[in-house]
């Protein structure tokens, strides 16, 4: 069995790391649109973590040996 | 509440409830299976794909919990409640990393709850009966949260609420019984679409109403639009613990194992946050009833504010609409939340301790009657516990089903783990929790820990770390002594990778 790329999961950390910590965010400045900064903040994460995750899951796909679609 | 009747709300609220009850007693006949087999009443037979998954996944962790709970208490505590955003961002990189790796392993070795995978790993049944009893205990708070959102939501058209609270609890208890999985499942295509409706109108329609997203947040005051740096910690861990305390529950495994491939699991933890985005719209909706000045009903408090606004600014056809919306997105995972406990108690507590020859059918029908009883449990729950948030009846749950995280998601990655020391670490942090839990007696799931400079914190945090240390160093503790236990079918590290089935006859496709 071929090993999956596993470094790539390093990049899971990154959502944990933006989105725990609230003193990151703990603003309403800069507003965009009406939302306060720690509203639209976490609304981009939300986005950016479902980028993020997919890229991992492409980075690790299995190559053509290693496994088999259902 | 209210003394009048919202007639147009209930007629339109009638119909979607009822029509769905229909659904749920012909779901039985989809993809047809048979019904008196485990894995096909409480799996759906494995068969479900990306979508389907999606979706139904989607609509086990967005629940009345979403709809009713989180705008309640960002309506009362303010940013604090947005916790919820960073729960269910990092949710996702967690369930990538476990999910994939437990469907496989389940696939290899027919599992059908996270206990079958516990006992195996361990090759301990006692591990696994408390792990399964654990997950059971905790799911009586987290359907009782789903029986409450249905309540309020029947509560604001000002019908009476013990009457059609009955009417709504036997037709869960009974289309359950009778379909099974197949049921919710079918259901949540529904349920998502009204919910989908429901959020995108009050989203634009509301600020319109309201004057405009500025407007509304400068009706708010800014104490609630930020959060004091005393509540840091009580955020960050409670976002963190359930996050982590999500997919130990039965019934988010139970979503995830009857997904019908390895790869529609993965898929889903980068296709799932487009539920958050939901979720991080309706919190928002916590500051809008701020602005409108929606006041908390006397019986419900903040926990009625949603239902309140909705009332407030539909034209009533559309708020009957909404309530079904509410009333359906809990019914949906307090049917899929009962099944997977049902699973639990029938596979591992009943067959494993009670009934080793009982047959495919005596364990479907003991499941099924559990599964009832159960809801039961839920109901009992809500006469005995007040909170001013509801939501802390999930976390409660979580809080206790946090202790699991060792047996369960540390064992998916590891085999060193030794069964008696994480028996032990389980009892140190089940008995704390629950201490913590009674000592508050239900009503919040932060807890001031005078031995940590006084922080509040999310009361199951410090329960796993010393389930973790207990764990952790009583297993290297009994293997420098030579007594730990070696399981007799070790699960190998591939088993977690391919499908081994496939592998042997070499049948797999390229992808």
């Amino acid at each position: 069995m071929r090993r999956r790329n596993n470094w790539s999961l390093w990049l899971l950390l990154v959502p944990f790391v933006a989105t725990l910590p609230a003193s990151f965010y703990n603003s309403v400045t800069p507003s965009v649109g009406g939302l306060p900064f720690f509203d639209w903040y976490l609304l981009v994460w939300v986005v950016l973590t479902a980028v993020i995750t997919g890229l991992v899951y492409v980075l690790r796909r299995e190559t053509p040996s290693g496994g088999g679609r259902q | 509440m209210l003394a009048t009747i919202q007639v147009g709300a209930l007629a339109v609220f009638a119909v979607l409830f009822g029509g769905i009850t229909v659904v749920g007693f012909l779901a039985a006949r989809w993809r047809r299976g048979n019904l008196s087999d485990l894995t096909e009443w409480g799996l759906g037979g494995r068969r479900f794909g990306t979508f389907v998954t999606w979706y139904m996944v989607g609509g086990d962790i967005y629940t009345a919990y979403t709809f009713v709970a989180v705008p309640a208490l960002v309506f009362g505590a303010g940013a604090l409640g947005l916790f919820a955003l960073p729960y269910t961002i990092i949710v996702f990189p967690i369930i990538y990393l476990v999910m994939p790796k437990l469907w496989q392993v389940s696939r290899n070795r027919g599992y059908v709850t996270v206990a079958d995978f516990v006992q195996d790993r361990f090759d301990s049944r006692l591990l696994a009966a408390v792990v399964g009893l654990t997950g059971i205990v905790a799911l009586i708070p987290y359907i009782a949260l789903q029986i409450y959102g249905i309540e309020v939501s029947i509560a604001q058209m000002g019908i009476p609420v013990d009457l059609s609270l009955t009417v709504a609890f036997v037709v869960l208890v009974t289309f359950t019984a009778v379909s099974g999985l197949r049921a919710p499942t079918l259901i949540a295509a529904i349920k998502d679409t009204l919910i989908w409706a429901t959020v995108l109108v009050a989203v634009i329609y509301l600020p319109i109403r309201l004057g405009g997203y500025a407007h509304i947040f400068s009706l708010v005051p800014h104490a609630k639009l930020v959060l004091p740096s005393k509540s840091y910690a009580a955020y960050s861990t409670l976002a963190l613990g359930s996050a982590l305390f999500l997919f130990l529950y039965p019934h988010s495994v139970t979503g995830t194992l009857a997904a019908s491939s390895k790869k529609a699991v993965e898929r889903n933890a980068a296709l799932l946050p487009a539920y958050s985005v939901l979720l991080g719209l309706i919190a928002l909706l916590g500051y809008f009833a701020i602005a409108a000045g929606i006041h908390p009903s006397k019986a419900y408090g903040a926990n009625s504010i949603v239902p309140a606004l909705f009332e407030r600014f539909f034209p009533g056809w559309f708020a009957g609409f909404a309530f079904a919306a509410i009333a359906i997105g809990a019914l949906v995972p307090a049917a899929i939340m009962s099944v997977a406990a049902a699973n639990v108690f029938s596979r591992n507590i009943w067959r494993e301790f009670f009934r080793p020859r009982a047959s495919a059918w005596e364990q479907a029908t003991v499941a099924k009657v559990f599964s009832a009883v159960l809801k039961f449990g839920a109901l009992a729950f809500i006469l005995a516990v007040t909170t001013k948030y509801v939501l802390y009846f999930q976390t409660a749950g979580g809080a206790w089903m946090l202790q699991t995280l060792p047996a369960v998601f540390l064992a998916i990655w590891t085999g060193w783990l030794d069964r008696w020391a994480t028996l032990t670490g389980w009892a140190v942090g089940i008995g704390w929790t629950t201490y913590l839990l009674v000592s508050v007696g239900f009503k919040t799931s932060f807890y001031t820990f005078g031995f940590l400079a006084h922080t509040s914190l999310f009361l199951g945090m410090p329960p796993l770390v010393a389930n973790l240390i207990v764990a952790v160093g009583g297993t290297a503790l009994l293997r420098l002594l030579g007594l730990a236990h070696r399981p007799a079918r070790p699960i190998e590290r591939a088993e977690f990778e391919v499908d081994l089935a496939a592998a042997a006859t070499g049948s797999a496709t390229p992808s």
